[in-house]
């Protein structure tokens, strides 16, 4: 399979006032990721581990400090500059609020036509009315709602806009940042089963956001583990969920919630706290250092590469003993 | 066979056909419809619903927490006196000191403008009548119980300075504050990452075993029910549909309801793939049909489904549901 979107060292900068002066931090830091057509690639992290910001980065809506993207084999973006238009017909983003990403002026007919009139102008009004009516139909919704506006739909119905809108210009890549989280469990399955029978119909790729492991165990083909803006583990689902390495993996996949008294019962859980560690402050070493039950004294002297240590499968710890032993049967105390 | 019920298994709180309608321009509401349950000391039971089921608006109810536009009926039963007719002055008295609350957000529970020093202290001057240098050395008691490193300079912090986790810290710190008999929590972690969700739970679980206090928790997730609940309540358009003990309701579901929601949800340690999903979305409150609630998205449903609402009824095993099908005829629960 050809890889449909290759970036890497992508870095994004911002600036933040702390304490009355400027100081700057990379939200993302030099991650490496490749996209194959069909394939869904997974991104999991805790809040603030720039995994959005490393979304709008894909998509180009954030100046990058360095990095290369490719696109189709073809040069999108080199030194963090853009060298070619952004194929944006051809990637497309669902977001994570489909109430606010959606104009409350606006009713689905023209919302969903929206990208059409600047991707697909050519298009007569006919030919675009009959685009957007086969495109709600994909998405569940029916054609009688055409004329409706965005707070008469529940918010599953609002995240169906949003994929038919994200849809309506023929992608062939999704960008999906934390698409299901604001919803209920019943609705969160629809939707999490519509994405899936898009993608095997349409041949989408995807990349999807969440911060919830389980849900990128149904969805994802491989999953990249991100932690205070570096890519920590990449591997492909079955090794990861099964096998995780990096410490940082086992961790989240100990603490993740599982709907069976006897096994949420049987995990043991420390009390006291050690918090994420401010993204301002610049450390030497590894970023997961001072939560880590395995640190020993090279972690706090040398940034831990992300290496590849066997086929598809790659990691950013210097533990040896510890990425290469862990089973799921034997994940350190949470967290 | 007589003998003295163990002191652990007493009732606290009495909640009999609790009732709560809004009165709205497009005519009555009732969000909460016929919740009914004991609350025994030292247990914890979940409220476990979908947005809309009703569960905030209960327990609102039953502190006396709604609008003047709200009508509540039954009866809240606490140490023999009905909550809902105590005058304002006896309910106060009440509330915060044996009956207390914690909130999903605790950004937006916590005042902005305090210290935290000056909202717990506060609470202990109200409730307890306590001098300024004794509340202040109980509330930096409290936060250590809660685990919060280096209480003693942070008590001088505003809520801002804390991070997510250490606010819901401060915020449990702040309820435990008079020793309260009940404790009701709602959606205390769905704001956090899952490292600190399991933190929070397993704290509260400590906290609750040192003082046998009764909780209350509110959540929507099944994972978060199946770690700290002792029995279950699984509300679906402001009424019971489910009442079990805990190992019952995620063995043997007896609603078609709760085999759904438990279908629906994504699982770490089961097998990847579709979903099983509800069909339909939850039924507009406004105009909710005759017979069950559930009826129009369940696929067991029958005529009488569609114009009787069915009895909540006490199952041989000691759960209770509201259903018409029976039992023996449910589609086979396949987790």
């Amino acid at each position: 399979m050809s890889a449909l979107l290759t970036a890497r060292d992508l870095s994004v900068q911002f600036t933040v006032r702390a304490d009355g002066r400027k100081v700057s931090f990379d939200a993302v830091r030099g991650v490496d990721l490749s996209v194959s057509a069909g394939e869904t690639l997974g991104i999991v992290g805790e809040s603030g581990c720039g995994k959005s910001t490393l979304a709008r980065a894909l998509m180009g809506l954030v100046p990058l400090r360095t990095g290369s993207i490719d696109w189709q084999e073809r040069p999108l973006v080199r030194g963090g500059k853009a060298v070619a238009p952004w194929p944006r017909s051809a990637m497309q983003m669902i977001f994570q609020d489909p109430l606010a990403s959606l104009n409350p002026r606006m009713t689905v007919a023209k919302l969903i036509a929206e990208p059409l009139t600047e991707h697909a102008a050519h298009l007569s009004a006919d030919e675009q009315r009959a685009l957007v009516i086969e495109t709600m139909r994909r998405v569940g919704l029916r054609e009688d709602m055409l004329n409706r506006y965005p707070h008469e739909f529940s918010g599953g119905q609002c995240q169906r806009i949003g994929i038919a809108r994200a849809l309506v210009c023929g992608p062939k890549l999704l960008i999906c940042d934390e698409p299901v989280s604001a919803l209920d469990v019943s609705i969160r399955a629809q939707i999490v089963n519509l994405l899936m029978e898009l993608q095997r119909e349409l041949g989408l790729a995807l990349v999807f956001i969440a911060h919830d492991l389980a849900v990128l165990r149904h969805m994802a083909d491989r999953v990249m583990v991100m932690y205070l803006g570096r890519s920590v583990e990449v591997a492909d689902k079955r090794d990861l969920y099964e096998r995780p390495q990096h410490p940082y993996t086992q961790m989240l996949l100990a603490c993740a919630p599982v709907p069976d008294p006897v096994i949420a019962r049987s995990r043991r859980v420390q009390l006291k706290s050690i918090e994420l560690p401010s993204p301002l402050v610049k450390l030497p070493g590894c970023a997961f250092q001072a939560r880590c039950a395995y640190a020993e004294p090279q972690c706090s002297e040398t940034l831990p590469r992300l290496r590849t240590n066997t086929k598809n499968r790659s990691v950013a710890c210097h533990l040896e003993s510890v990425t290469m032993t862990a089973s799921s049967r034997d994940f350190p105390d949470c967290p | 066979m007589m003998h003295s019920t163990p002191d652990n298994a007493r009732s606290v709180l009495n909640v009999s056909d609790l009732c709560v309608t809004f009165d709205t321009p497009d005519g009555p509401v009732a969000a909460v419809d016929g919740l009914t349950f004991d609350l025994m000391r030292g247990k914890t039971l979940g409220i476990v619903g979908e947005s809309g089921s009703g569960k905030s608006q209960s327990v609102l109810a039953m502190l006396g927490l709604l609008p003047a536009y709200a009508r509540v009926g039954g009866s809240v039963c606490f140490e023999g006196r009905n909550l809902l007719r105590l005058p304002q002055a006896q309910l106060a008295e009440v509330r915060g000191r044996r009956m207390a609350m914690i909130f999903q957000d605790p950004m937006t529970a916590l005042n902005p403008y305090l210290t935290v020093a000056r909202q717990m202290t506060e609470v202990l001057a109200h409730h307890r009548g306590m001098a300024h240098g004794e509340a202040r050395r109980a509330s930096l008691a409290a936060l250590d119980r809660v685990q919060i490193p280096d209480a003693a300079r942070r008590i001088d912090l505003y809520p801002h300075e804390f991070s997510g986790g250490m606010r819901q810290r401060v915020m449990i710190a702040m309820a435990l504050l008079c020793g309260p008999d009940v404790l009701i929590a709602d959606e205390p972690t769905t704001a956090l990452d899952v490292t600190v969700q399991a933190q929070i739970l397993a704290l509260l679980r400590s906290l609750q075993k040192d003082d046998a206090m009764a909780m209350i928790l509110i959540t929507h997730d099944l994972g978060v029910v199946a770690e700290s609940c002792d029995d279950v309540i699984v509300m679906y358009a402001g009424r019971m549909m489910e009442r079990a003990g805990v190992y019952g309701l995620f063995d043997g579901p007896s609603h078609p309801y709760t085999r759904g929601l438990l279908g629906a949800v994504p699982r770490l340690d089961r097998a990847e793939g579709a979903l099983h999903s509800i069909p339909g979305v939850p039924p507009d409150m406004r105009r909710v049909a005759p017979g069950c609630p559930f009826a129009p998205r369940c696929g067991q449903a029958g005529d009488r489904c569609l114009t009787h609402v069915p009895a909540f009824e006490a199952q041989p095993d000691g759960a209770a549901r509201a259903c018409h099908v029976a039992t023996a005829d449910l589609v086979r629960w396949a987790a």
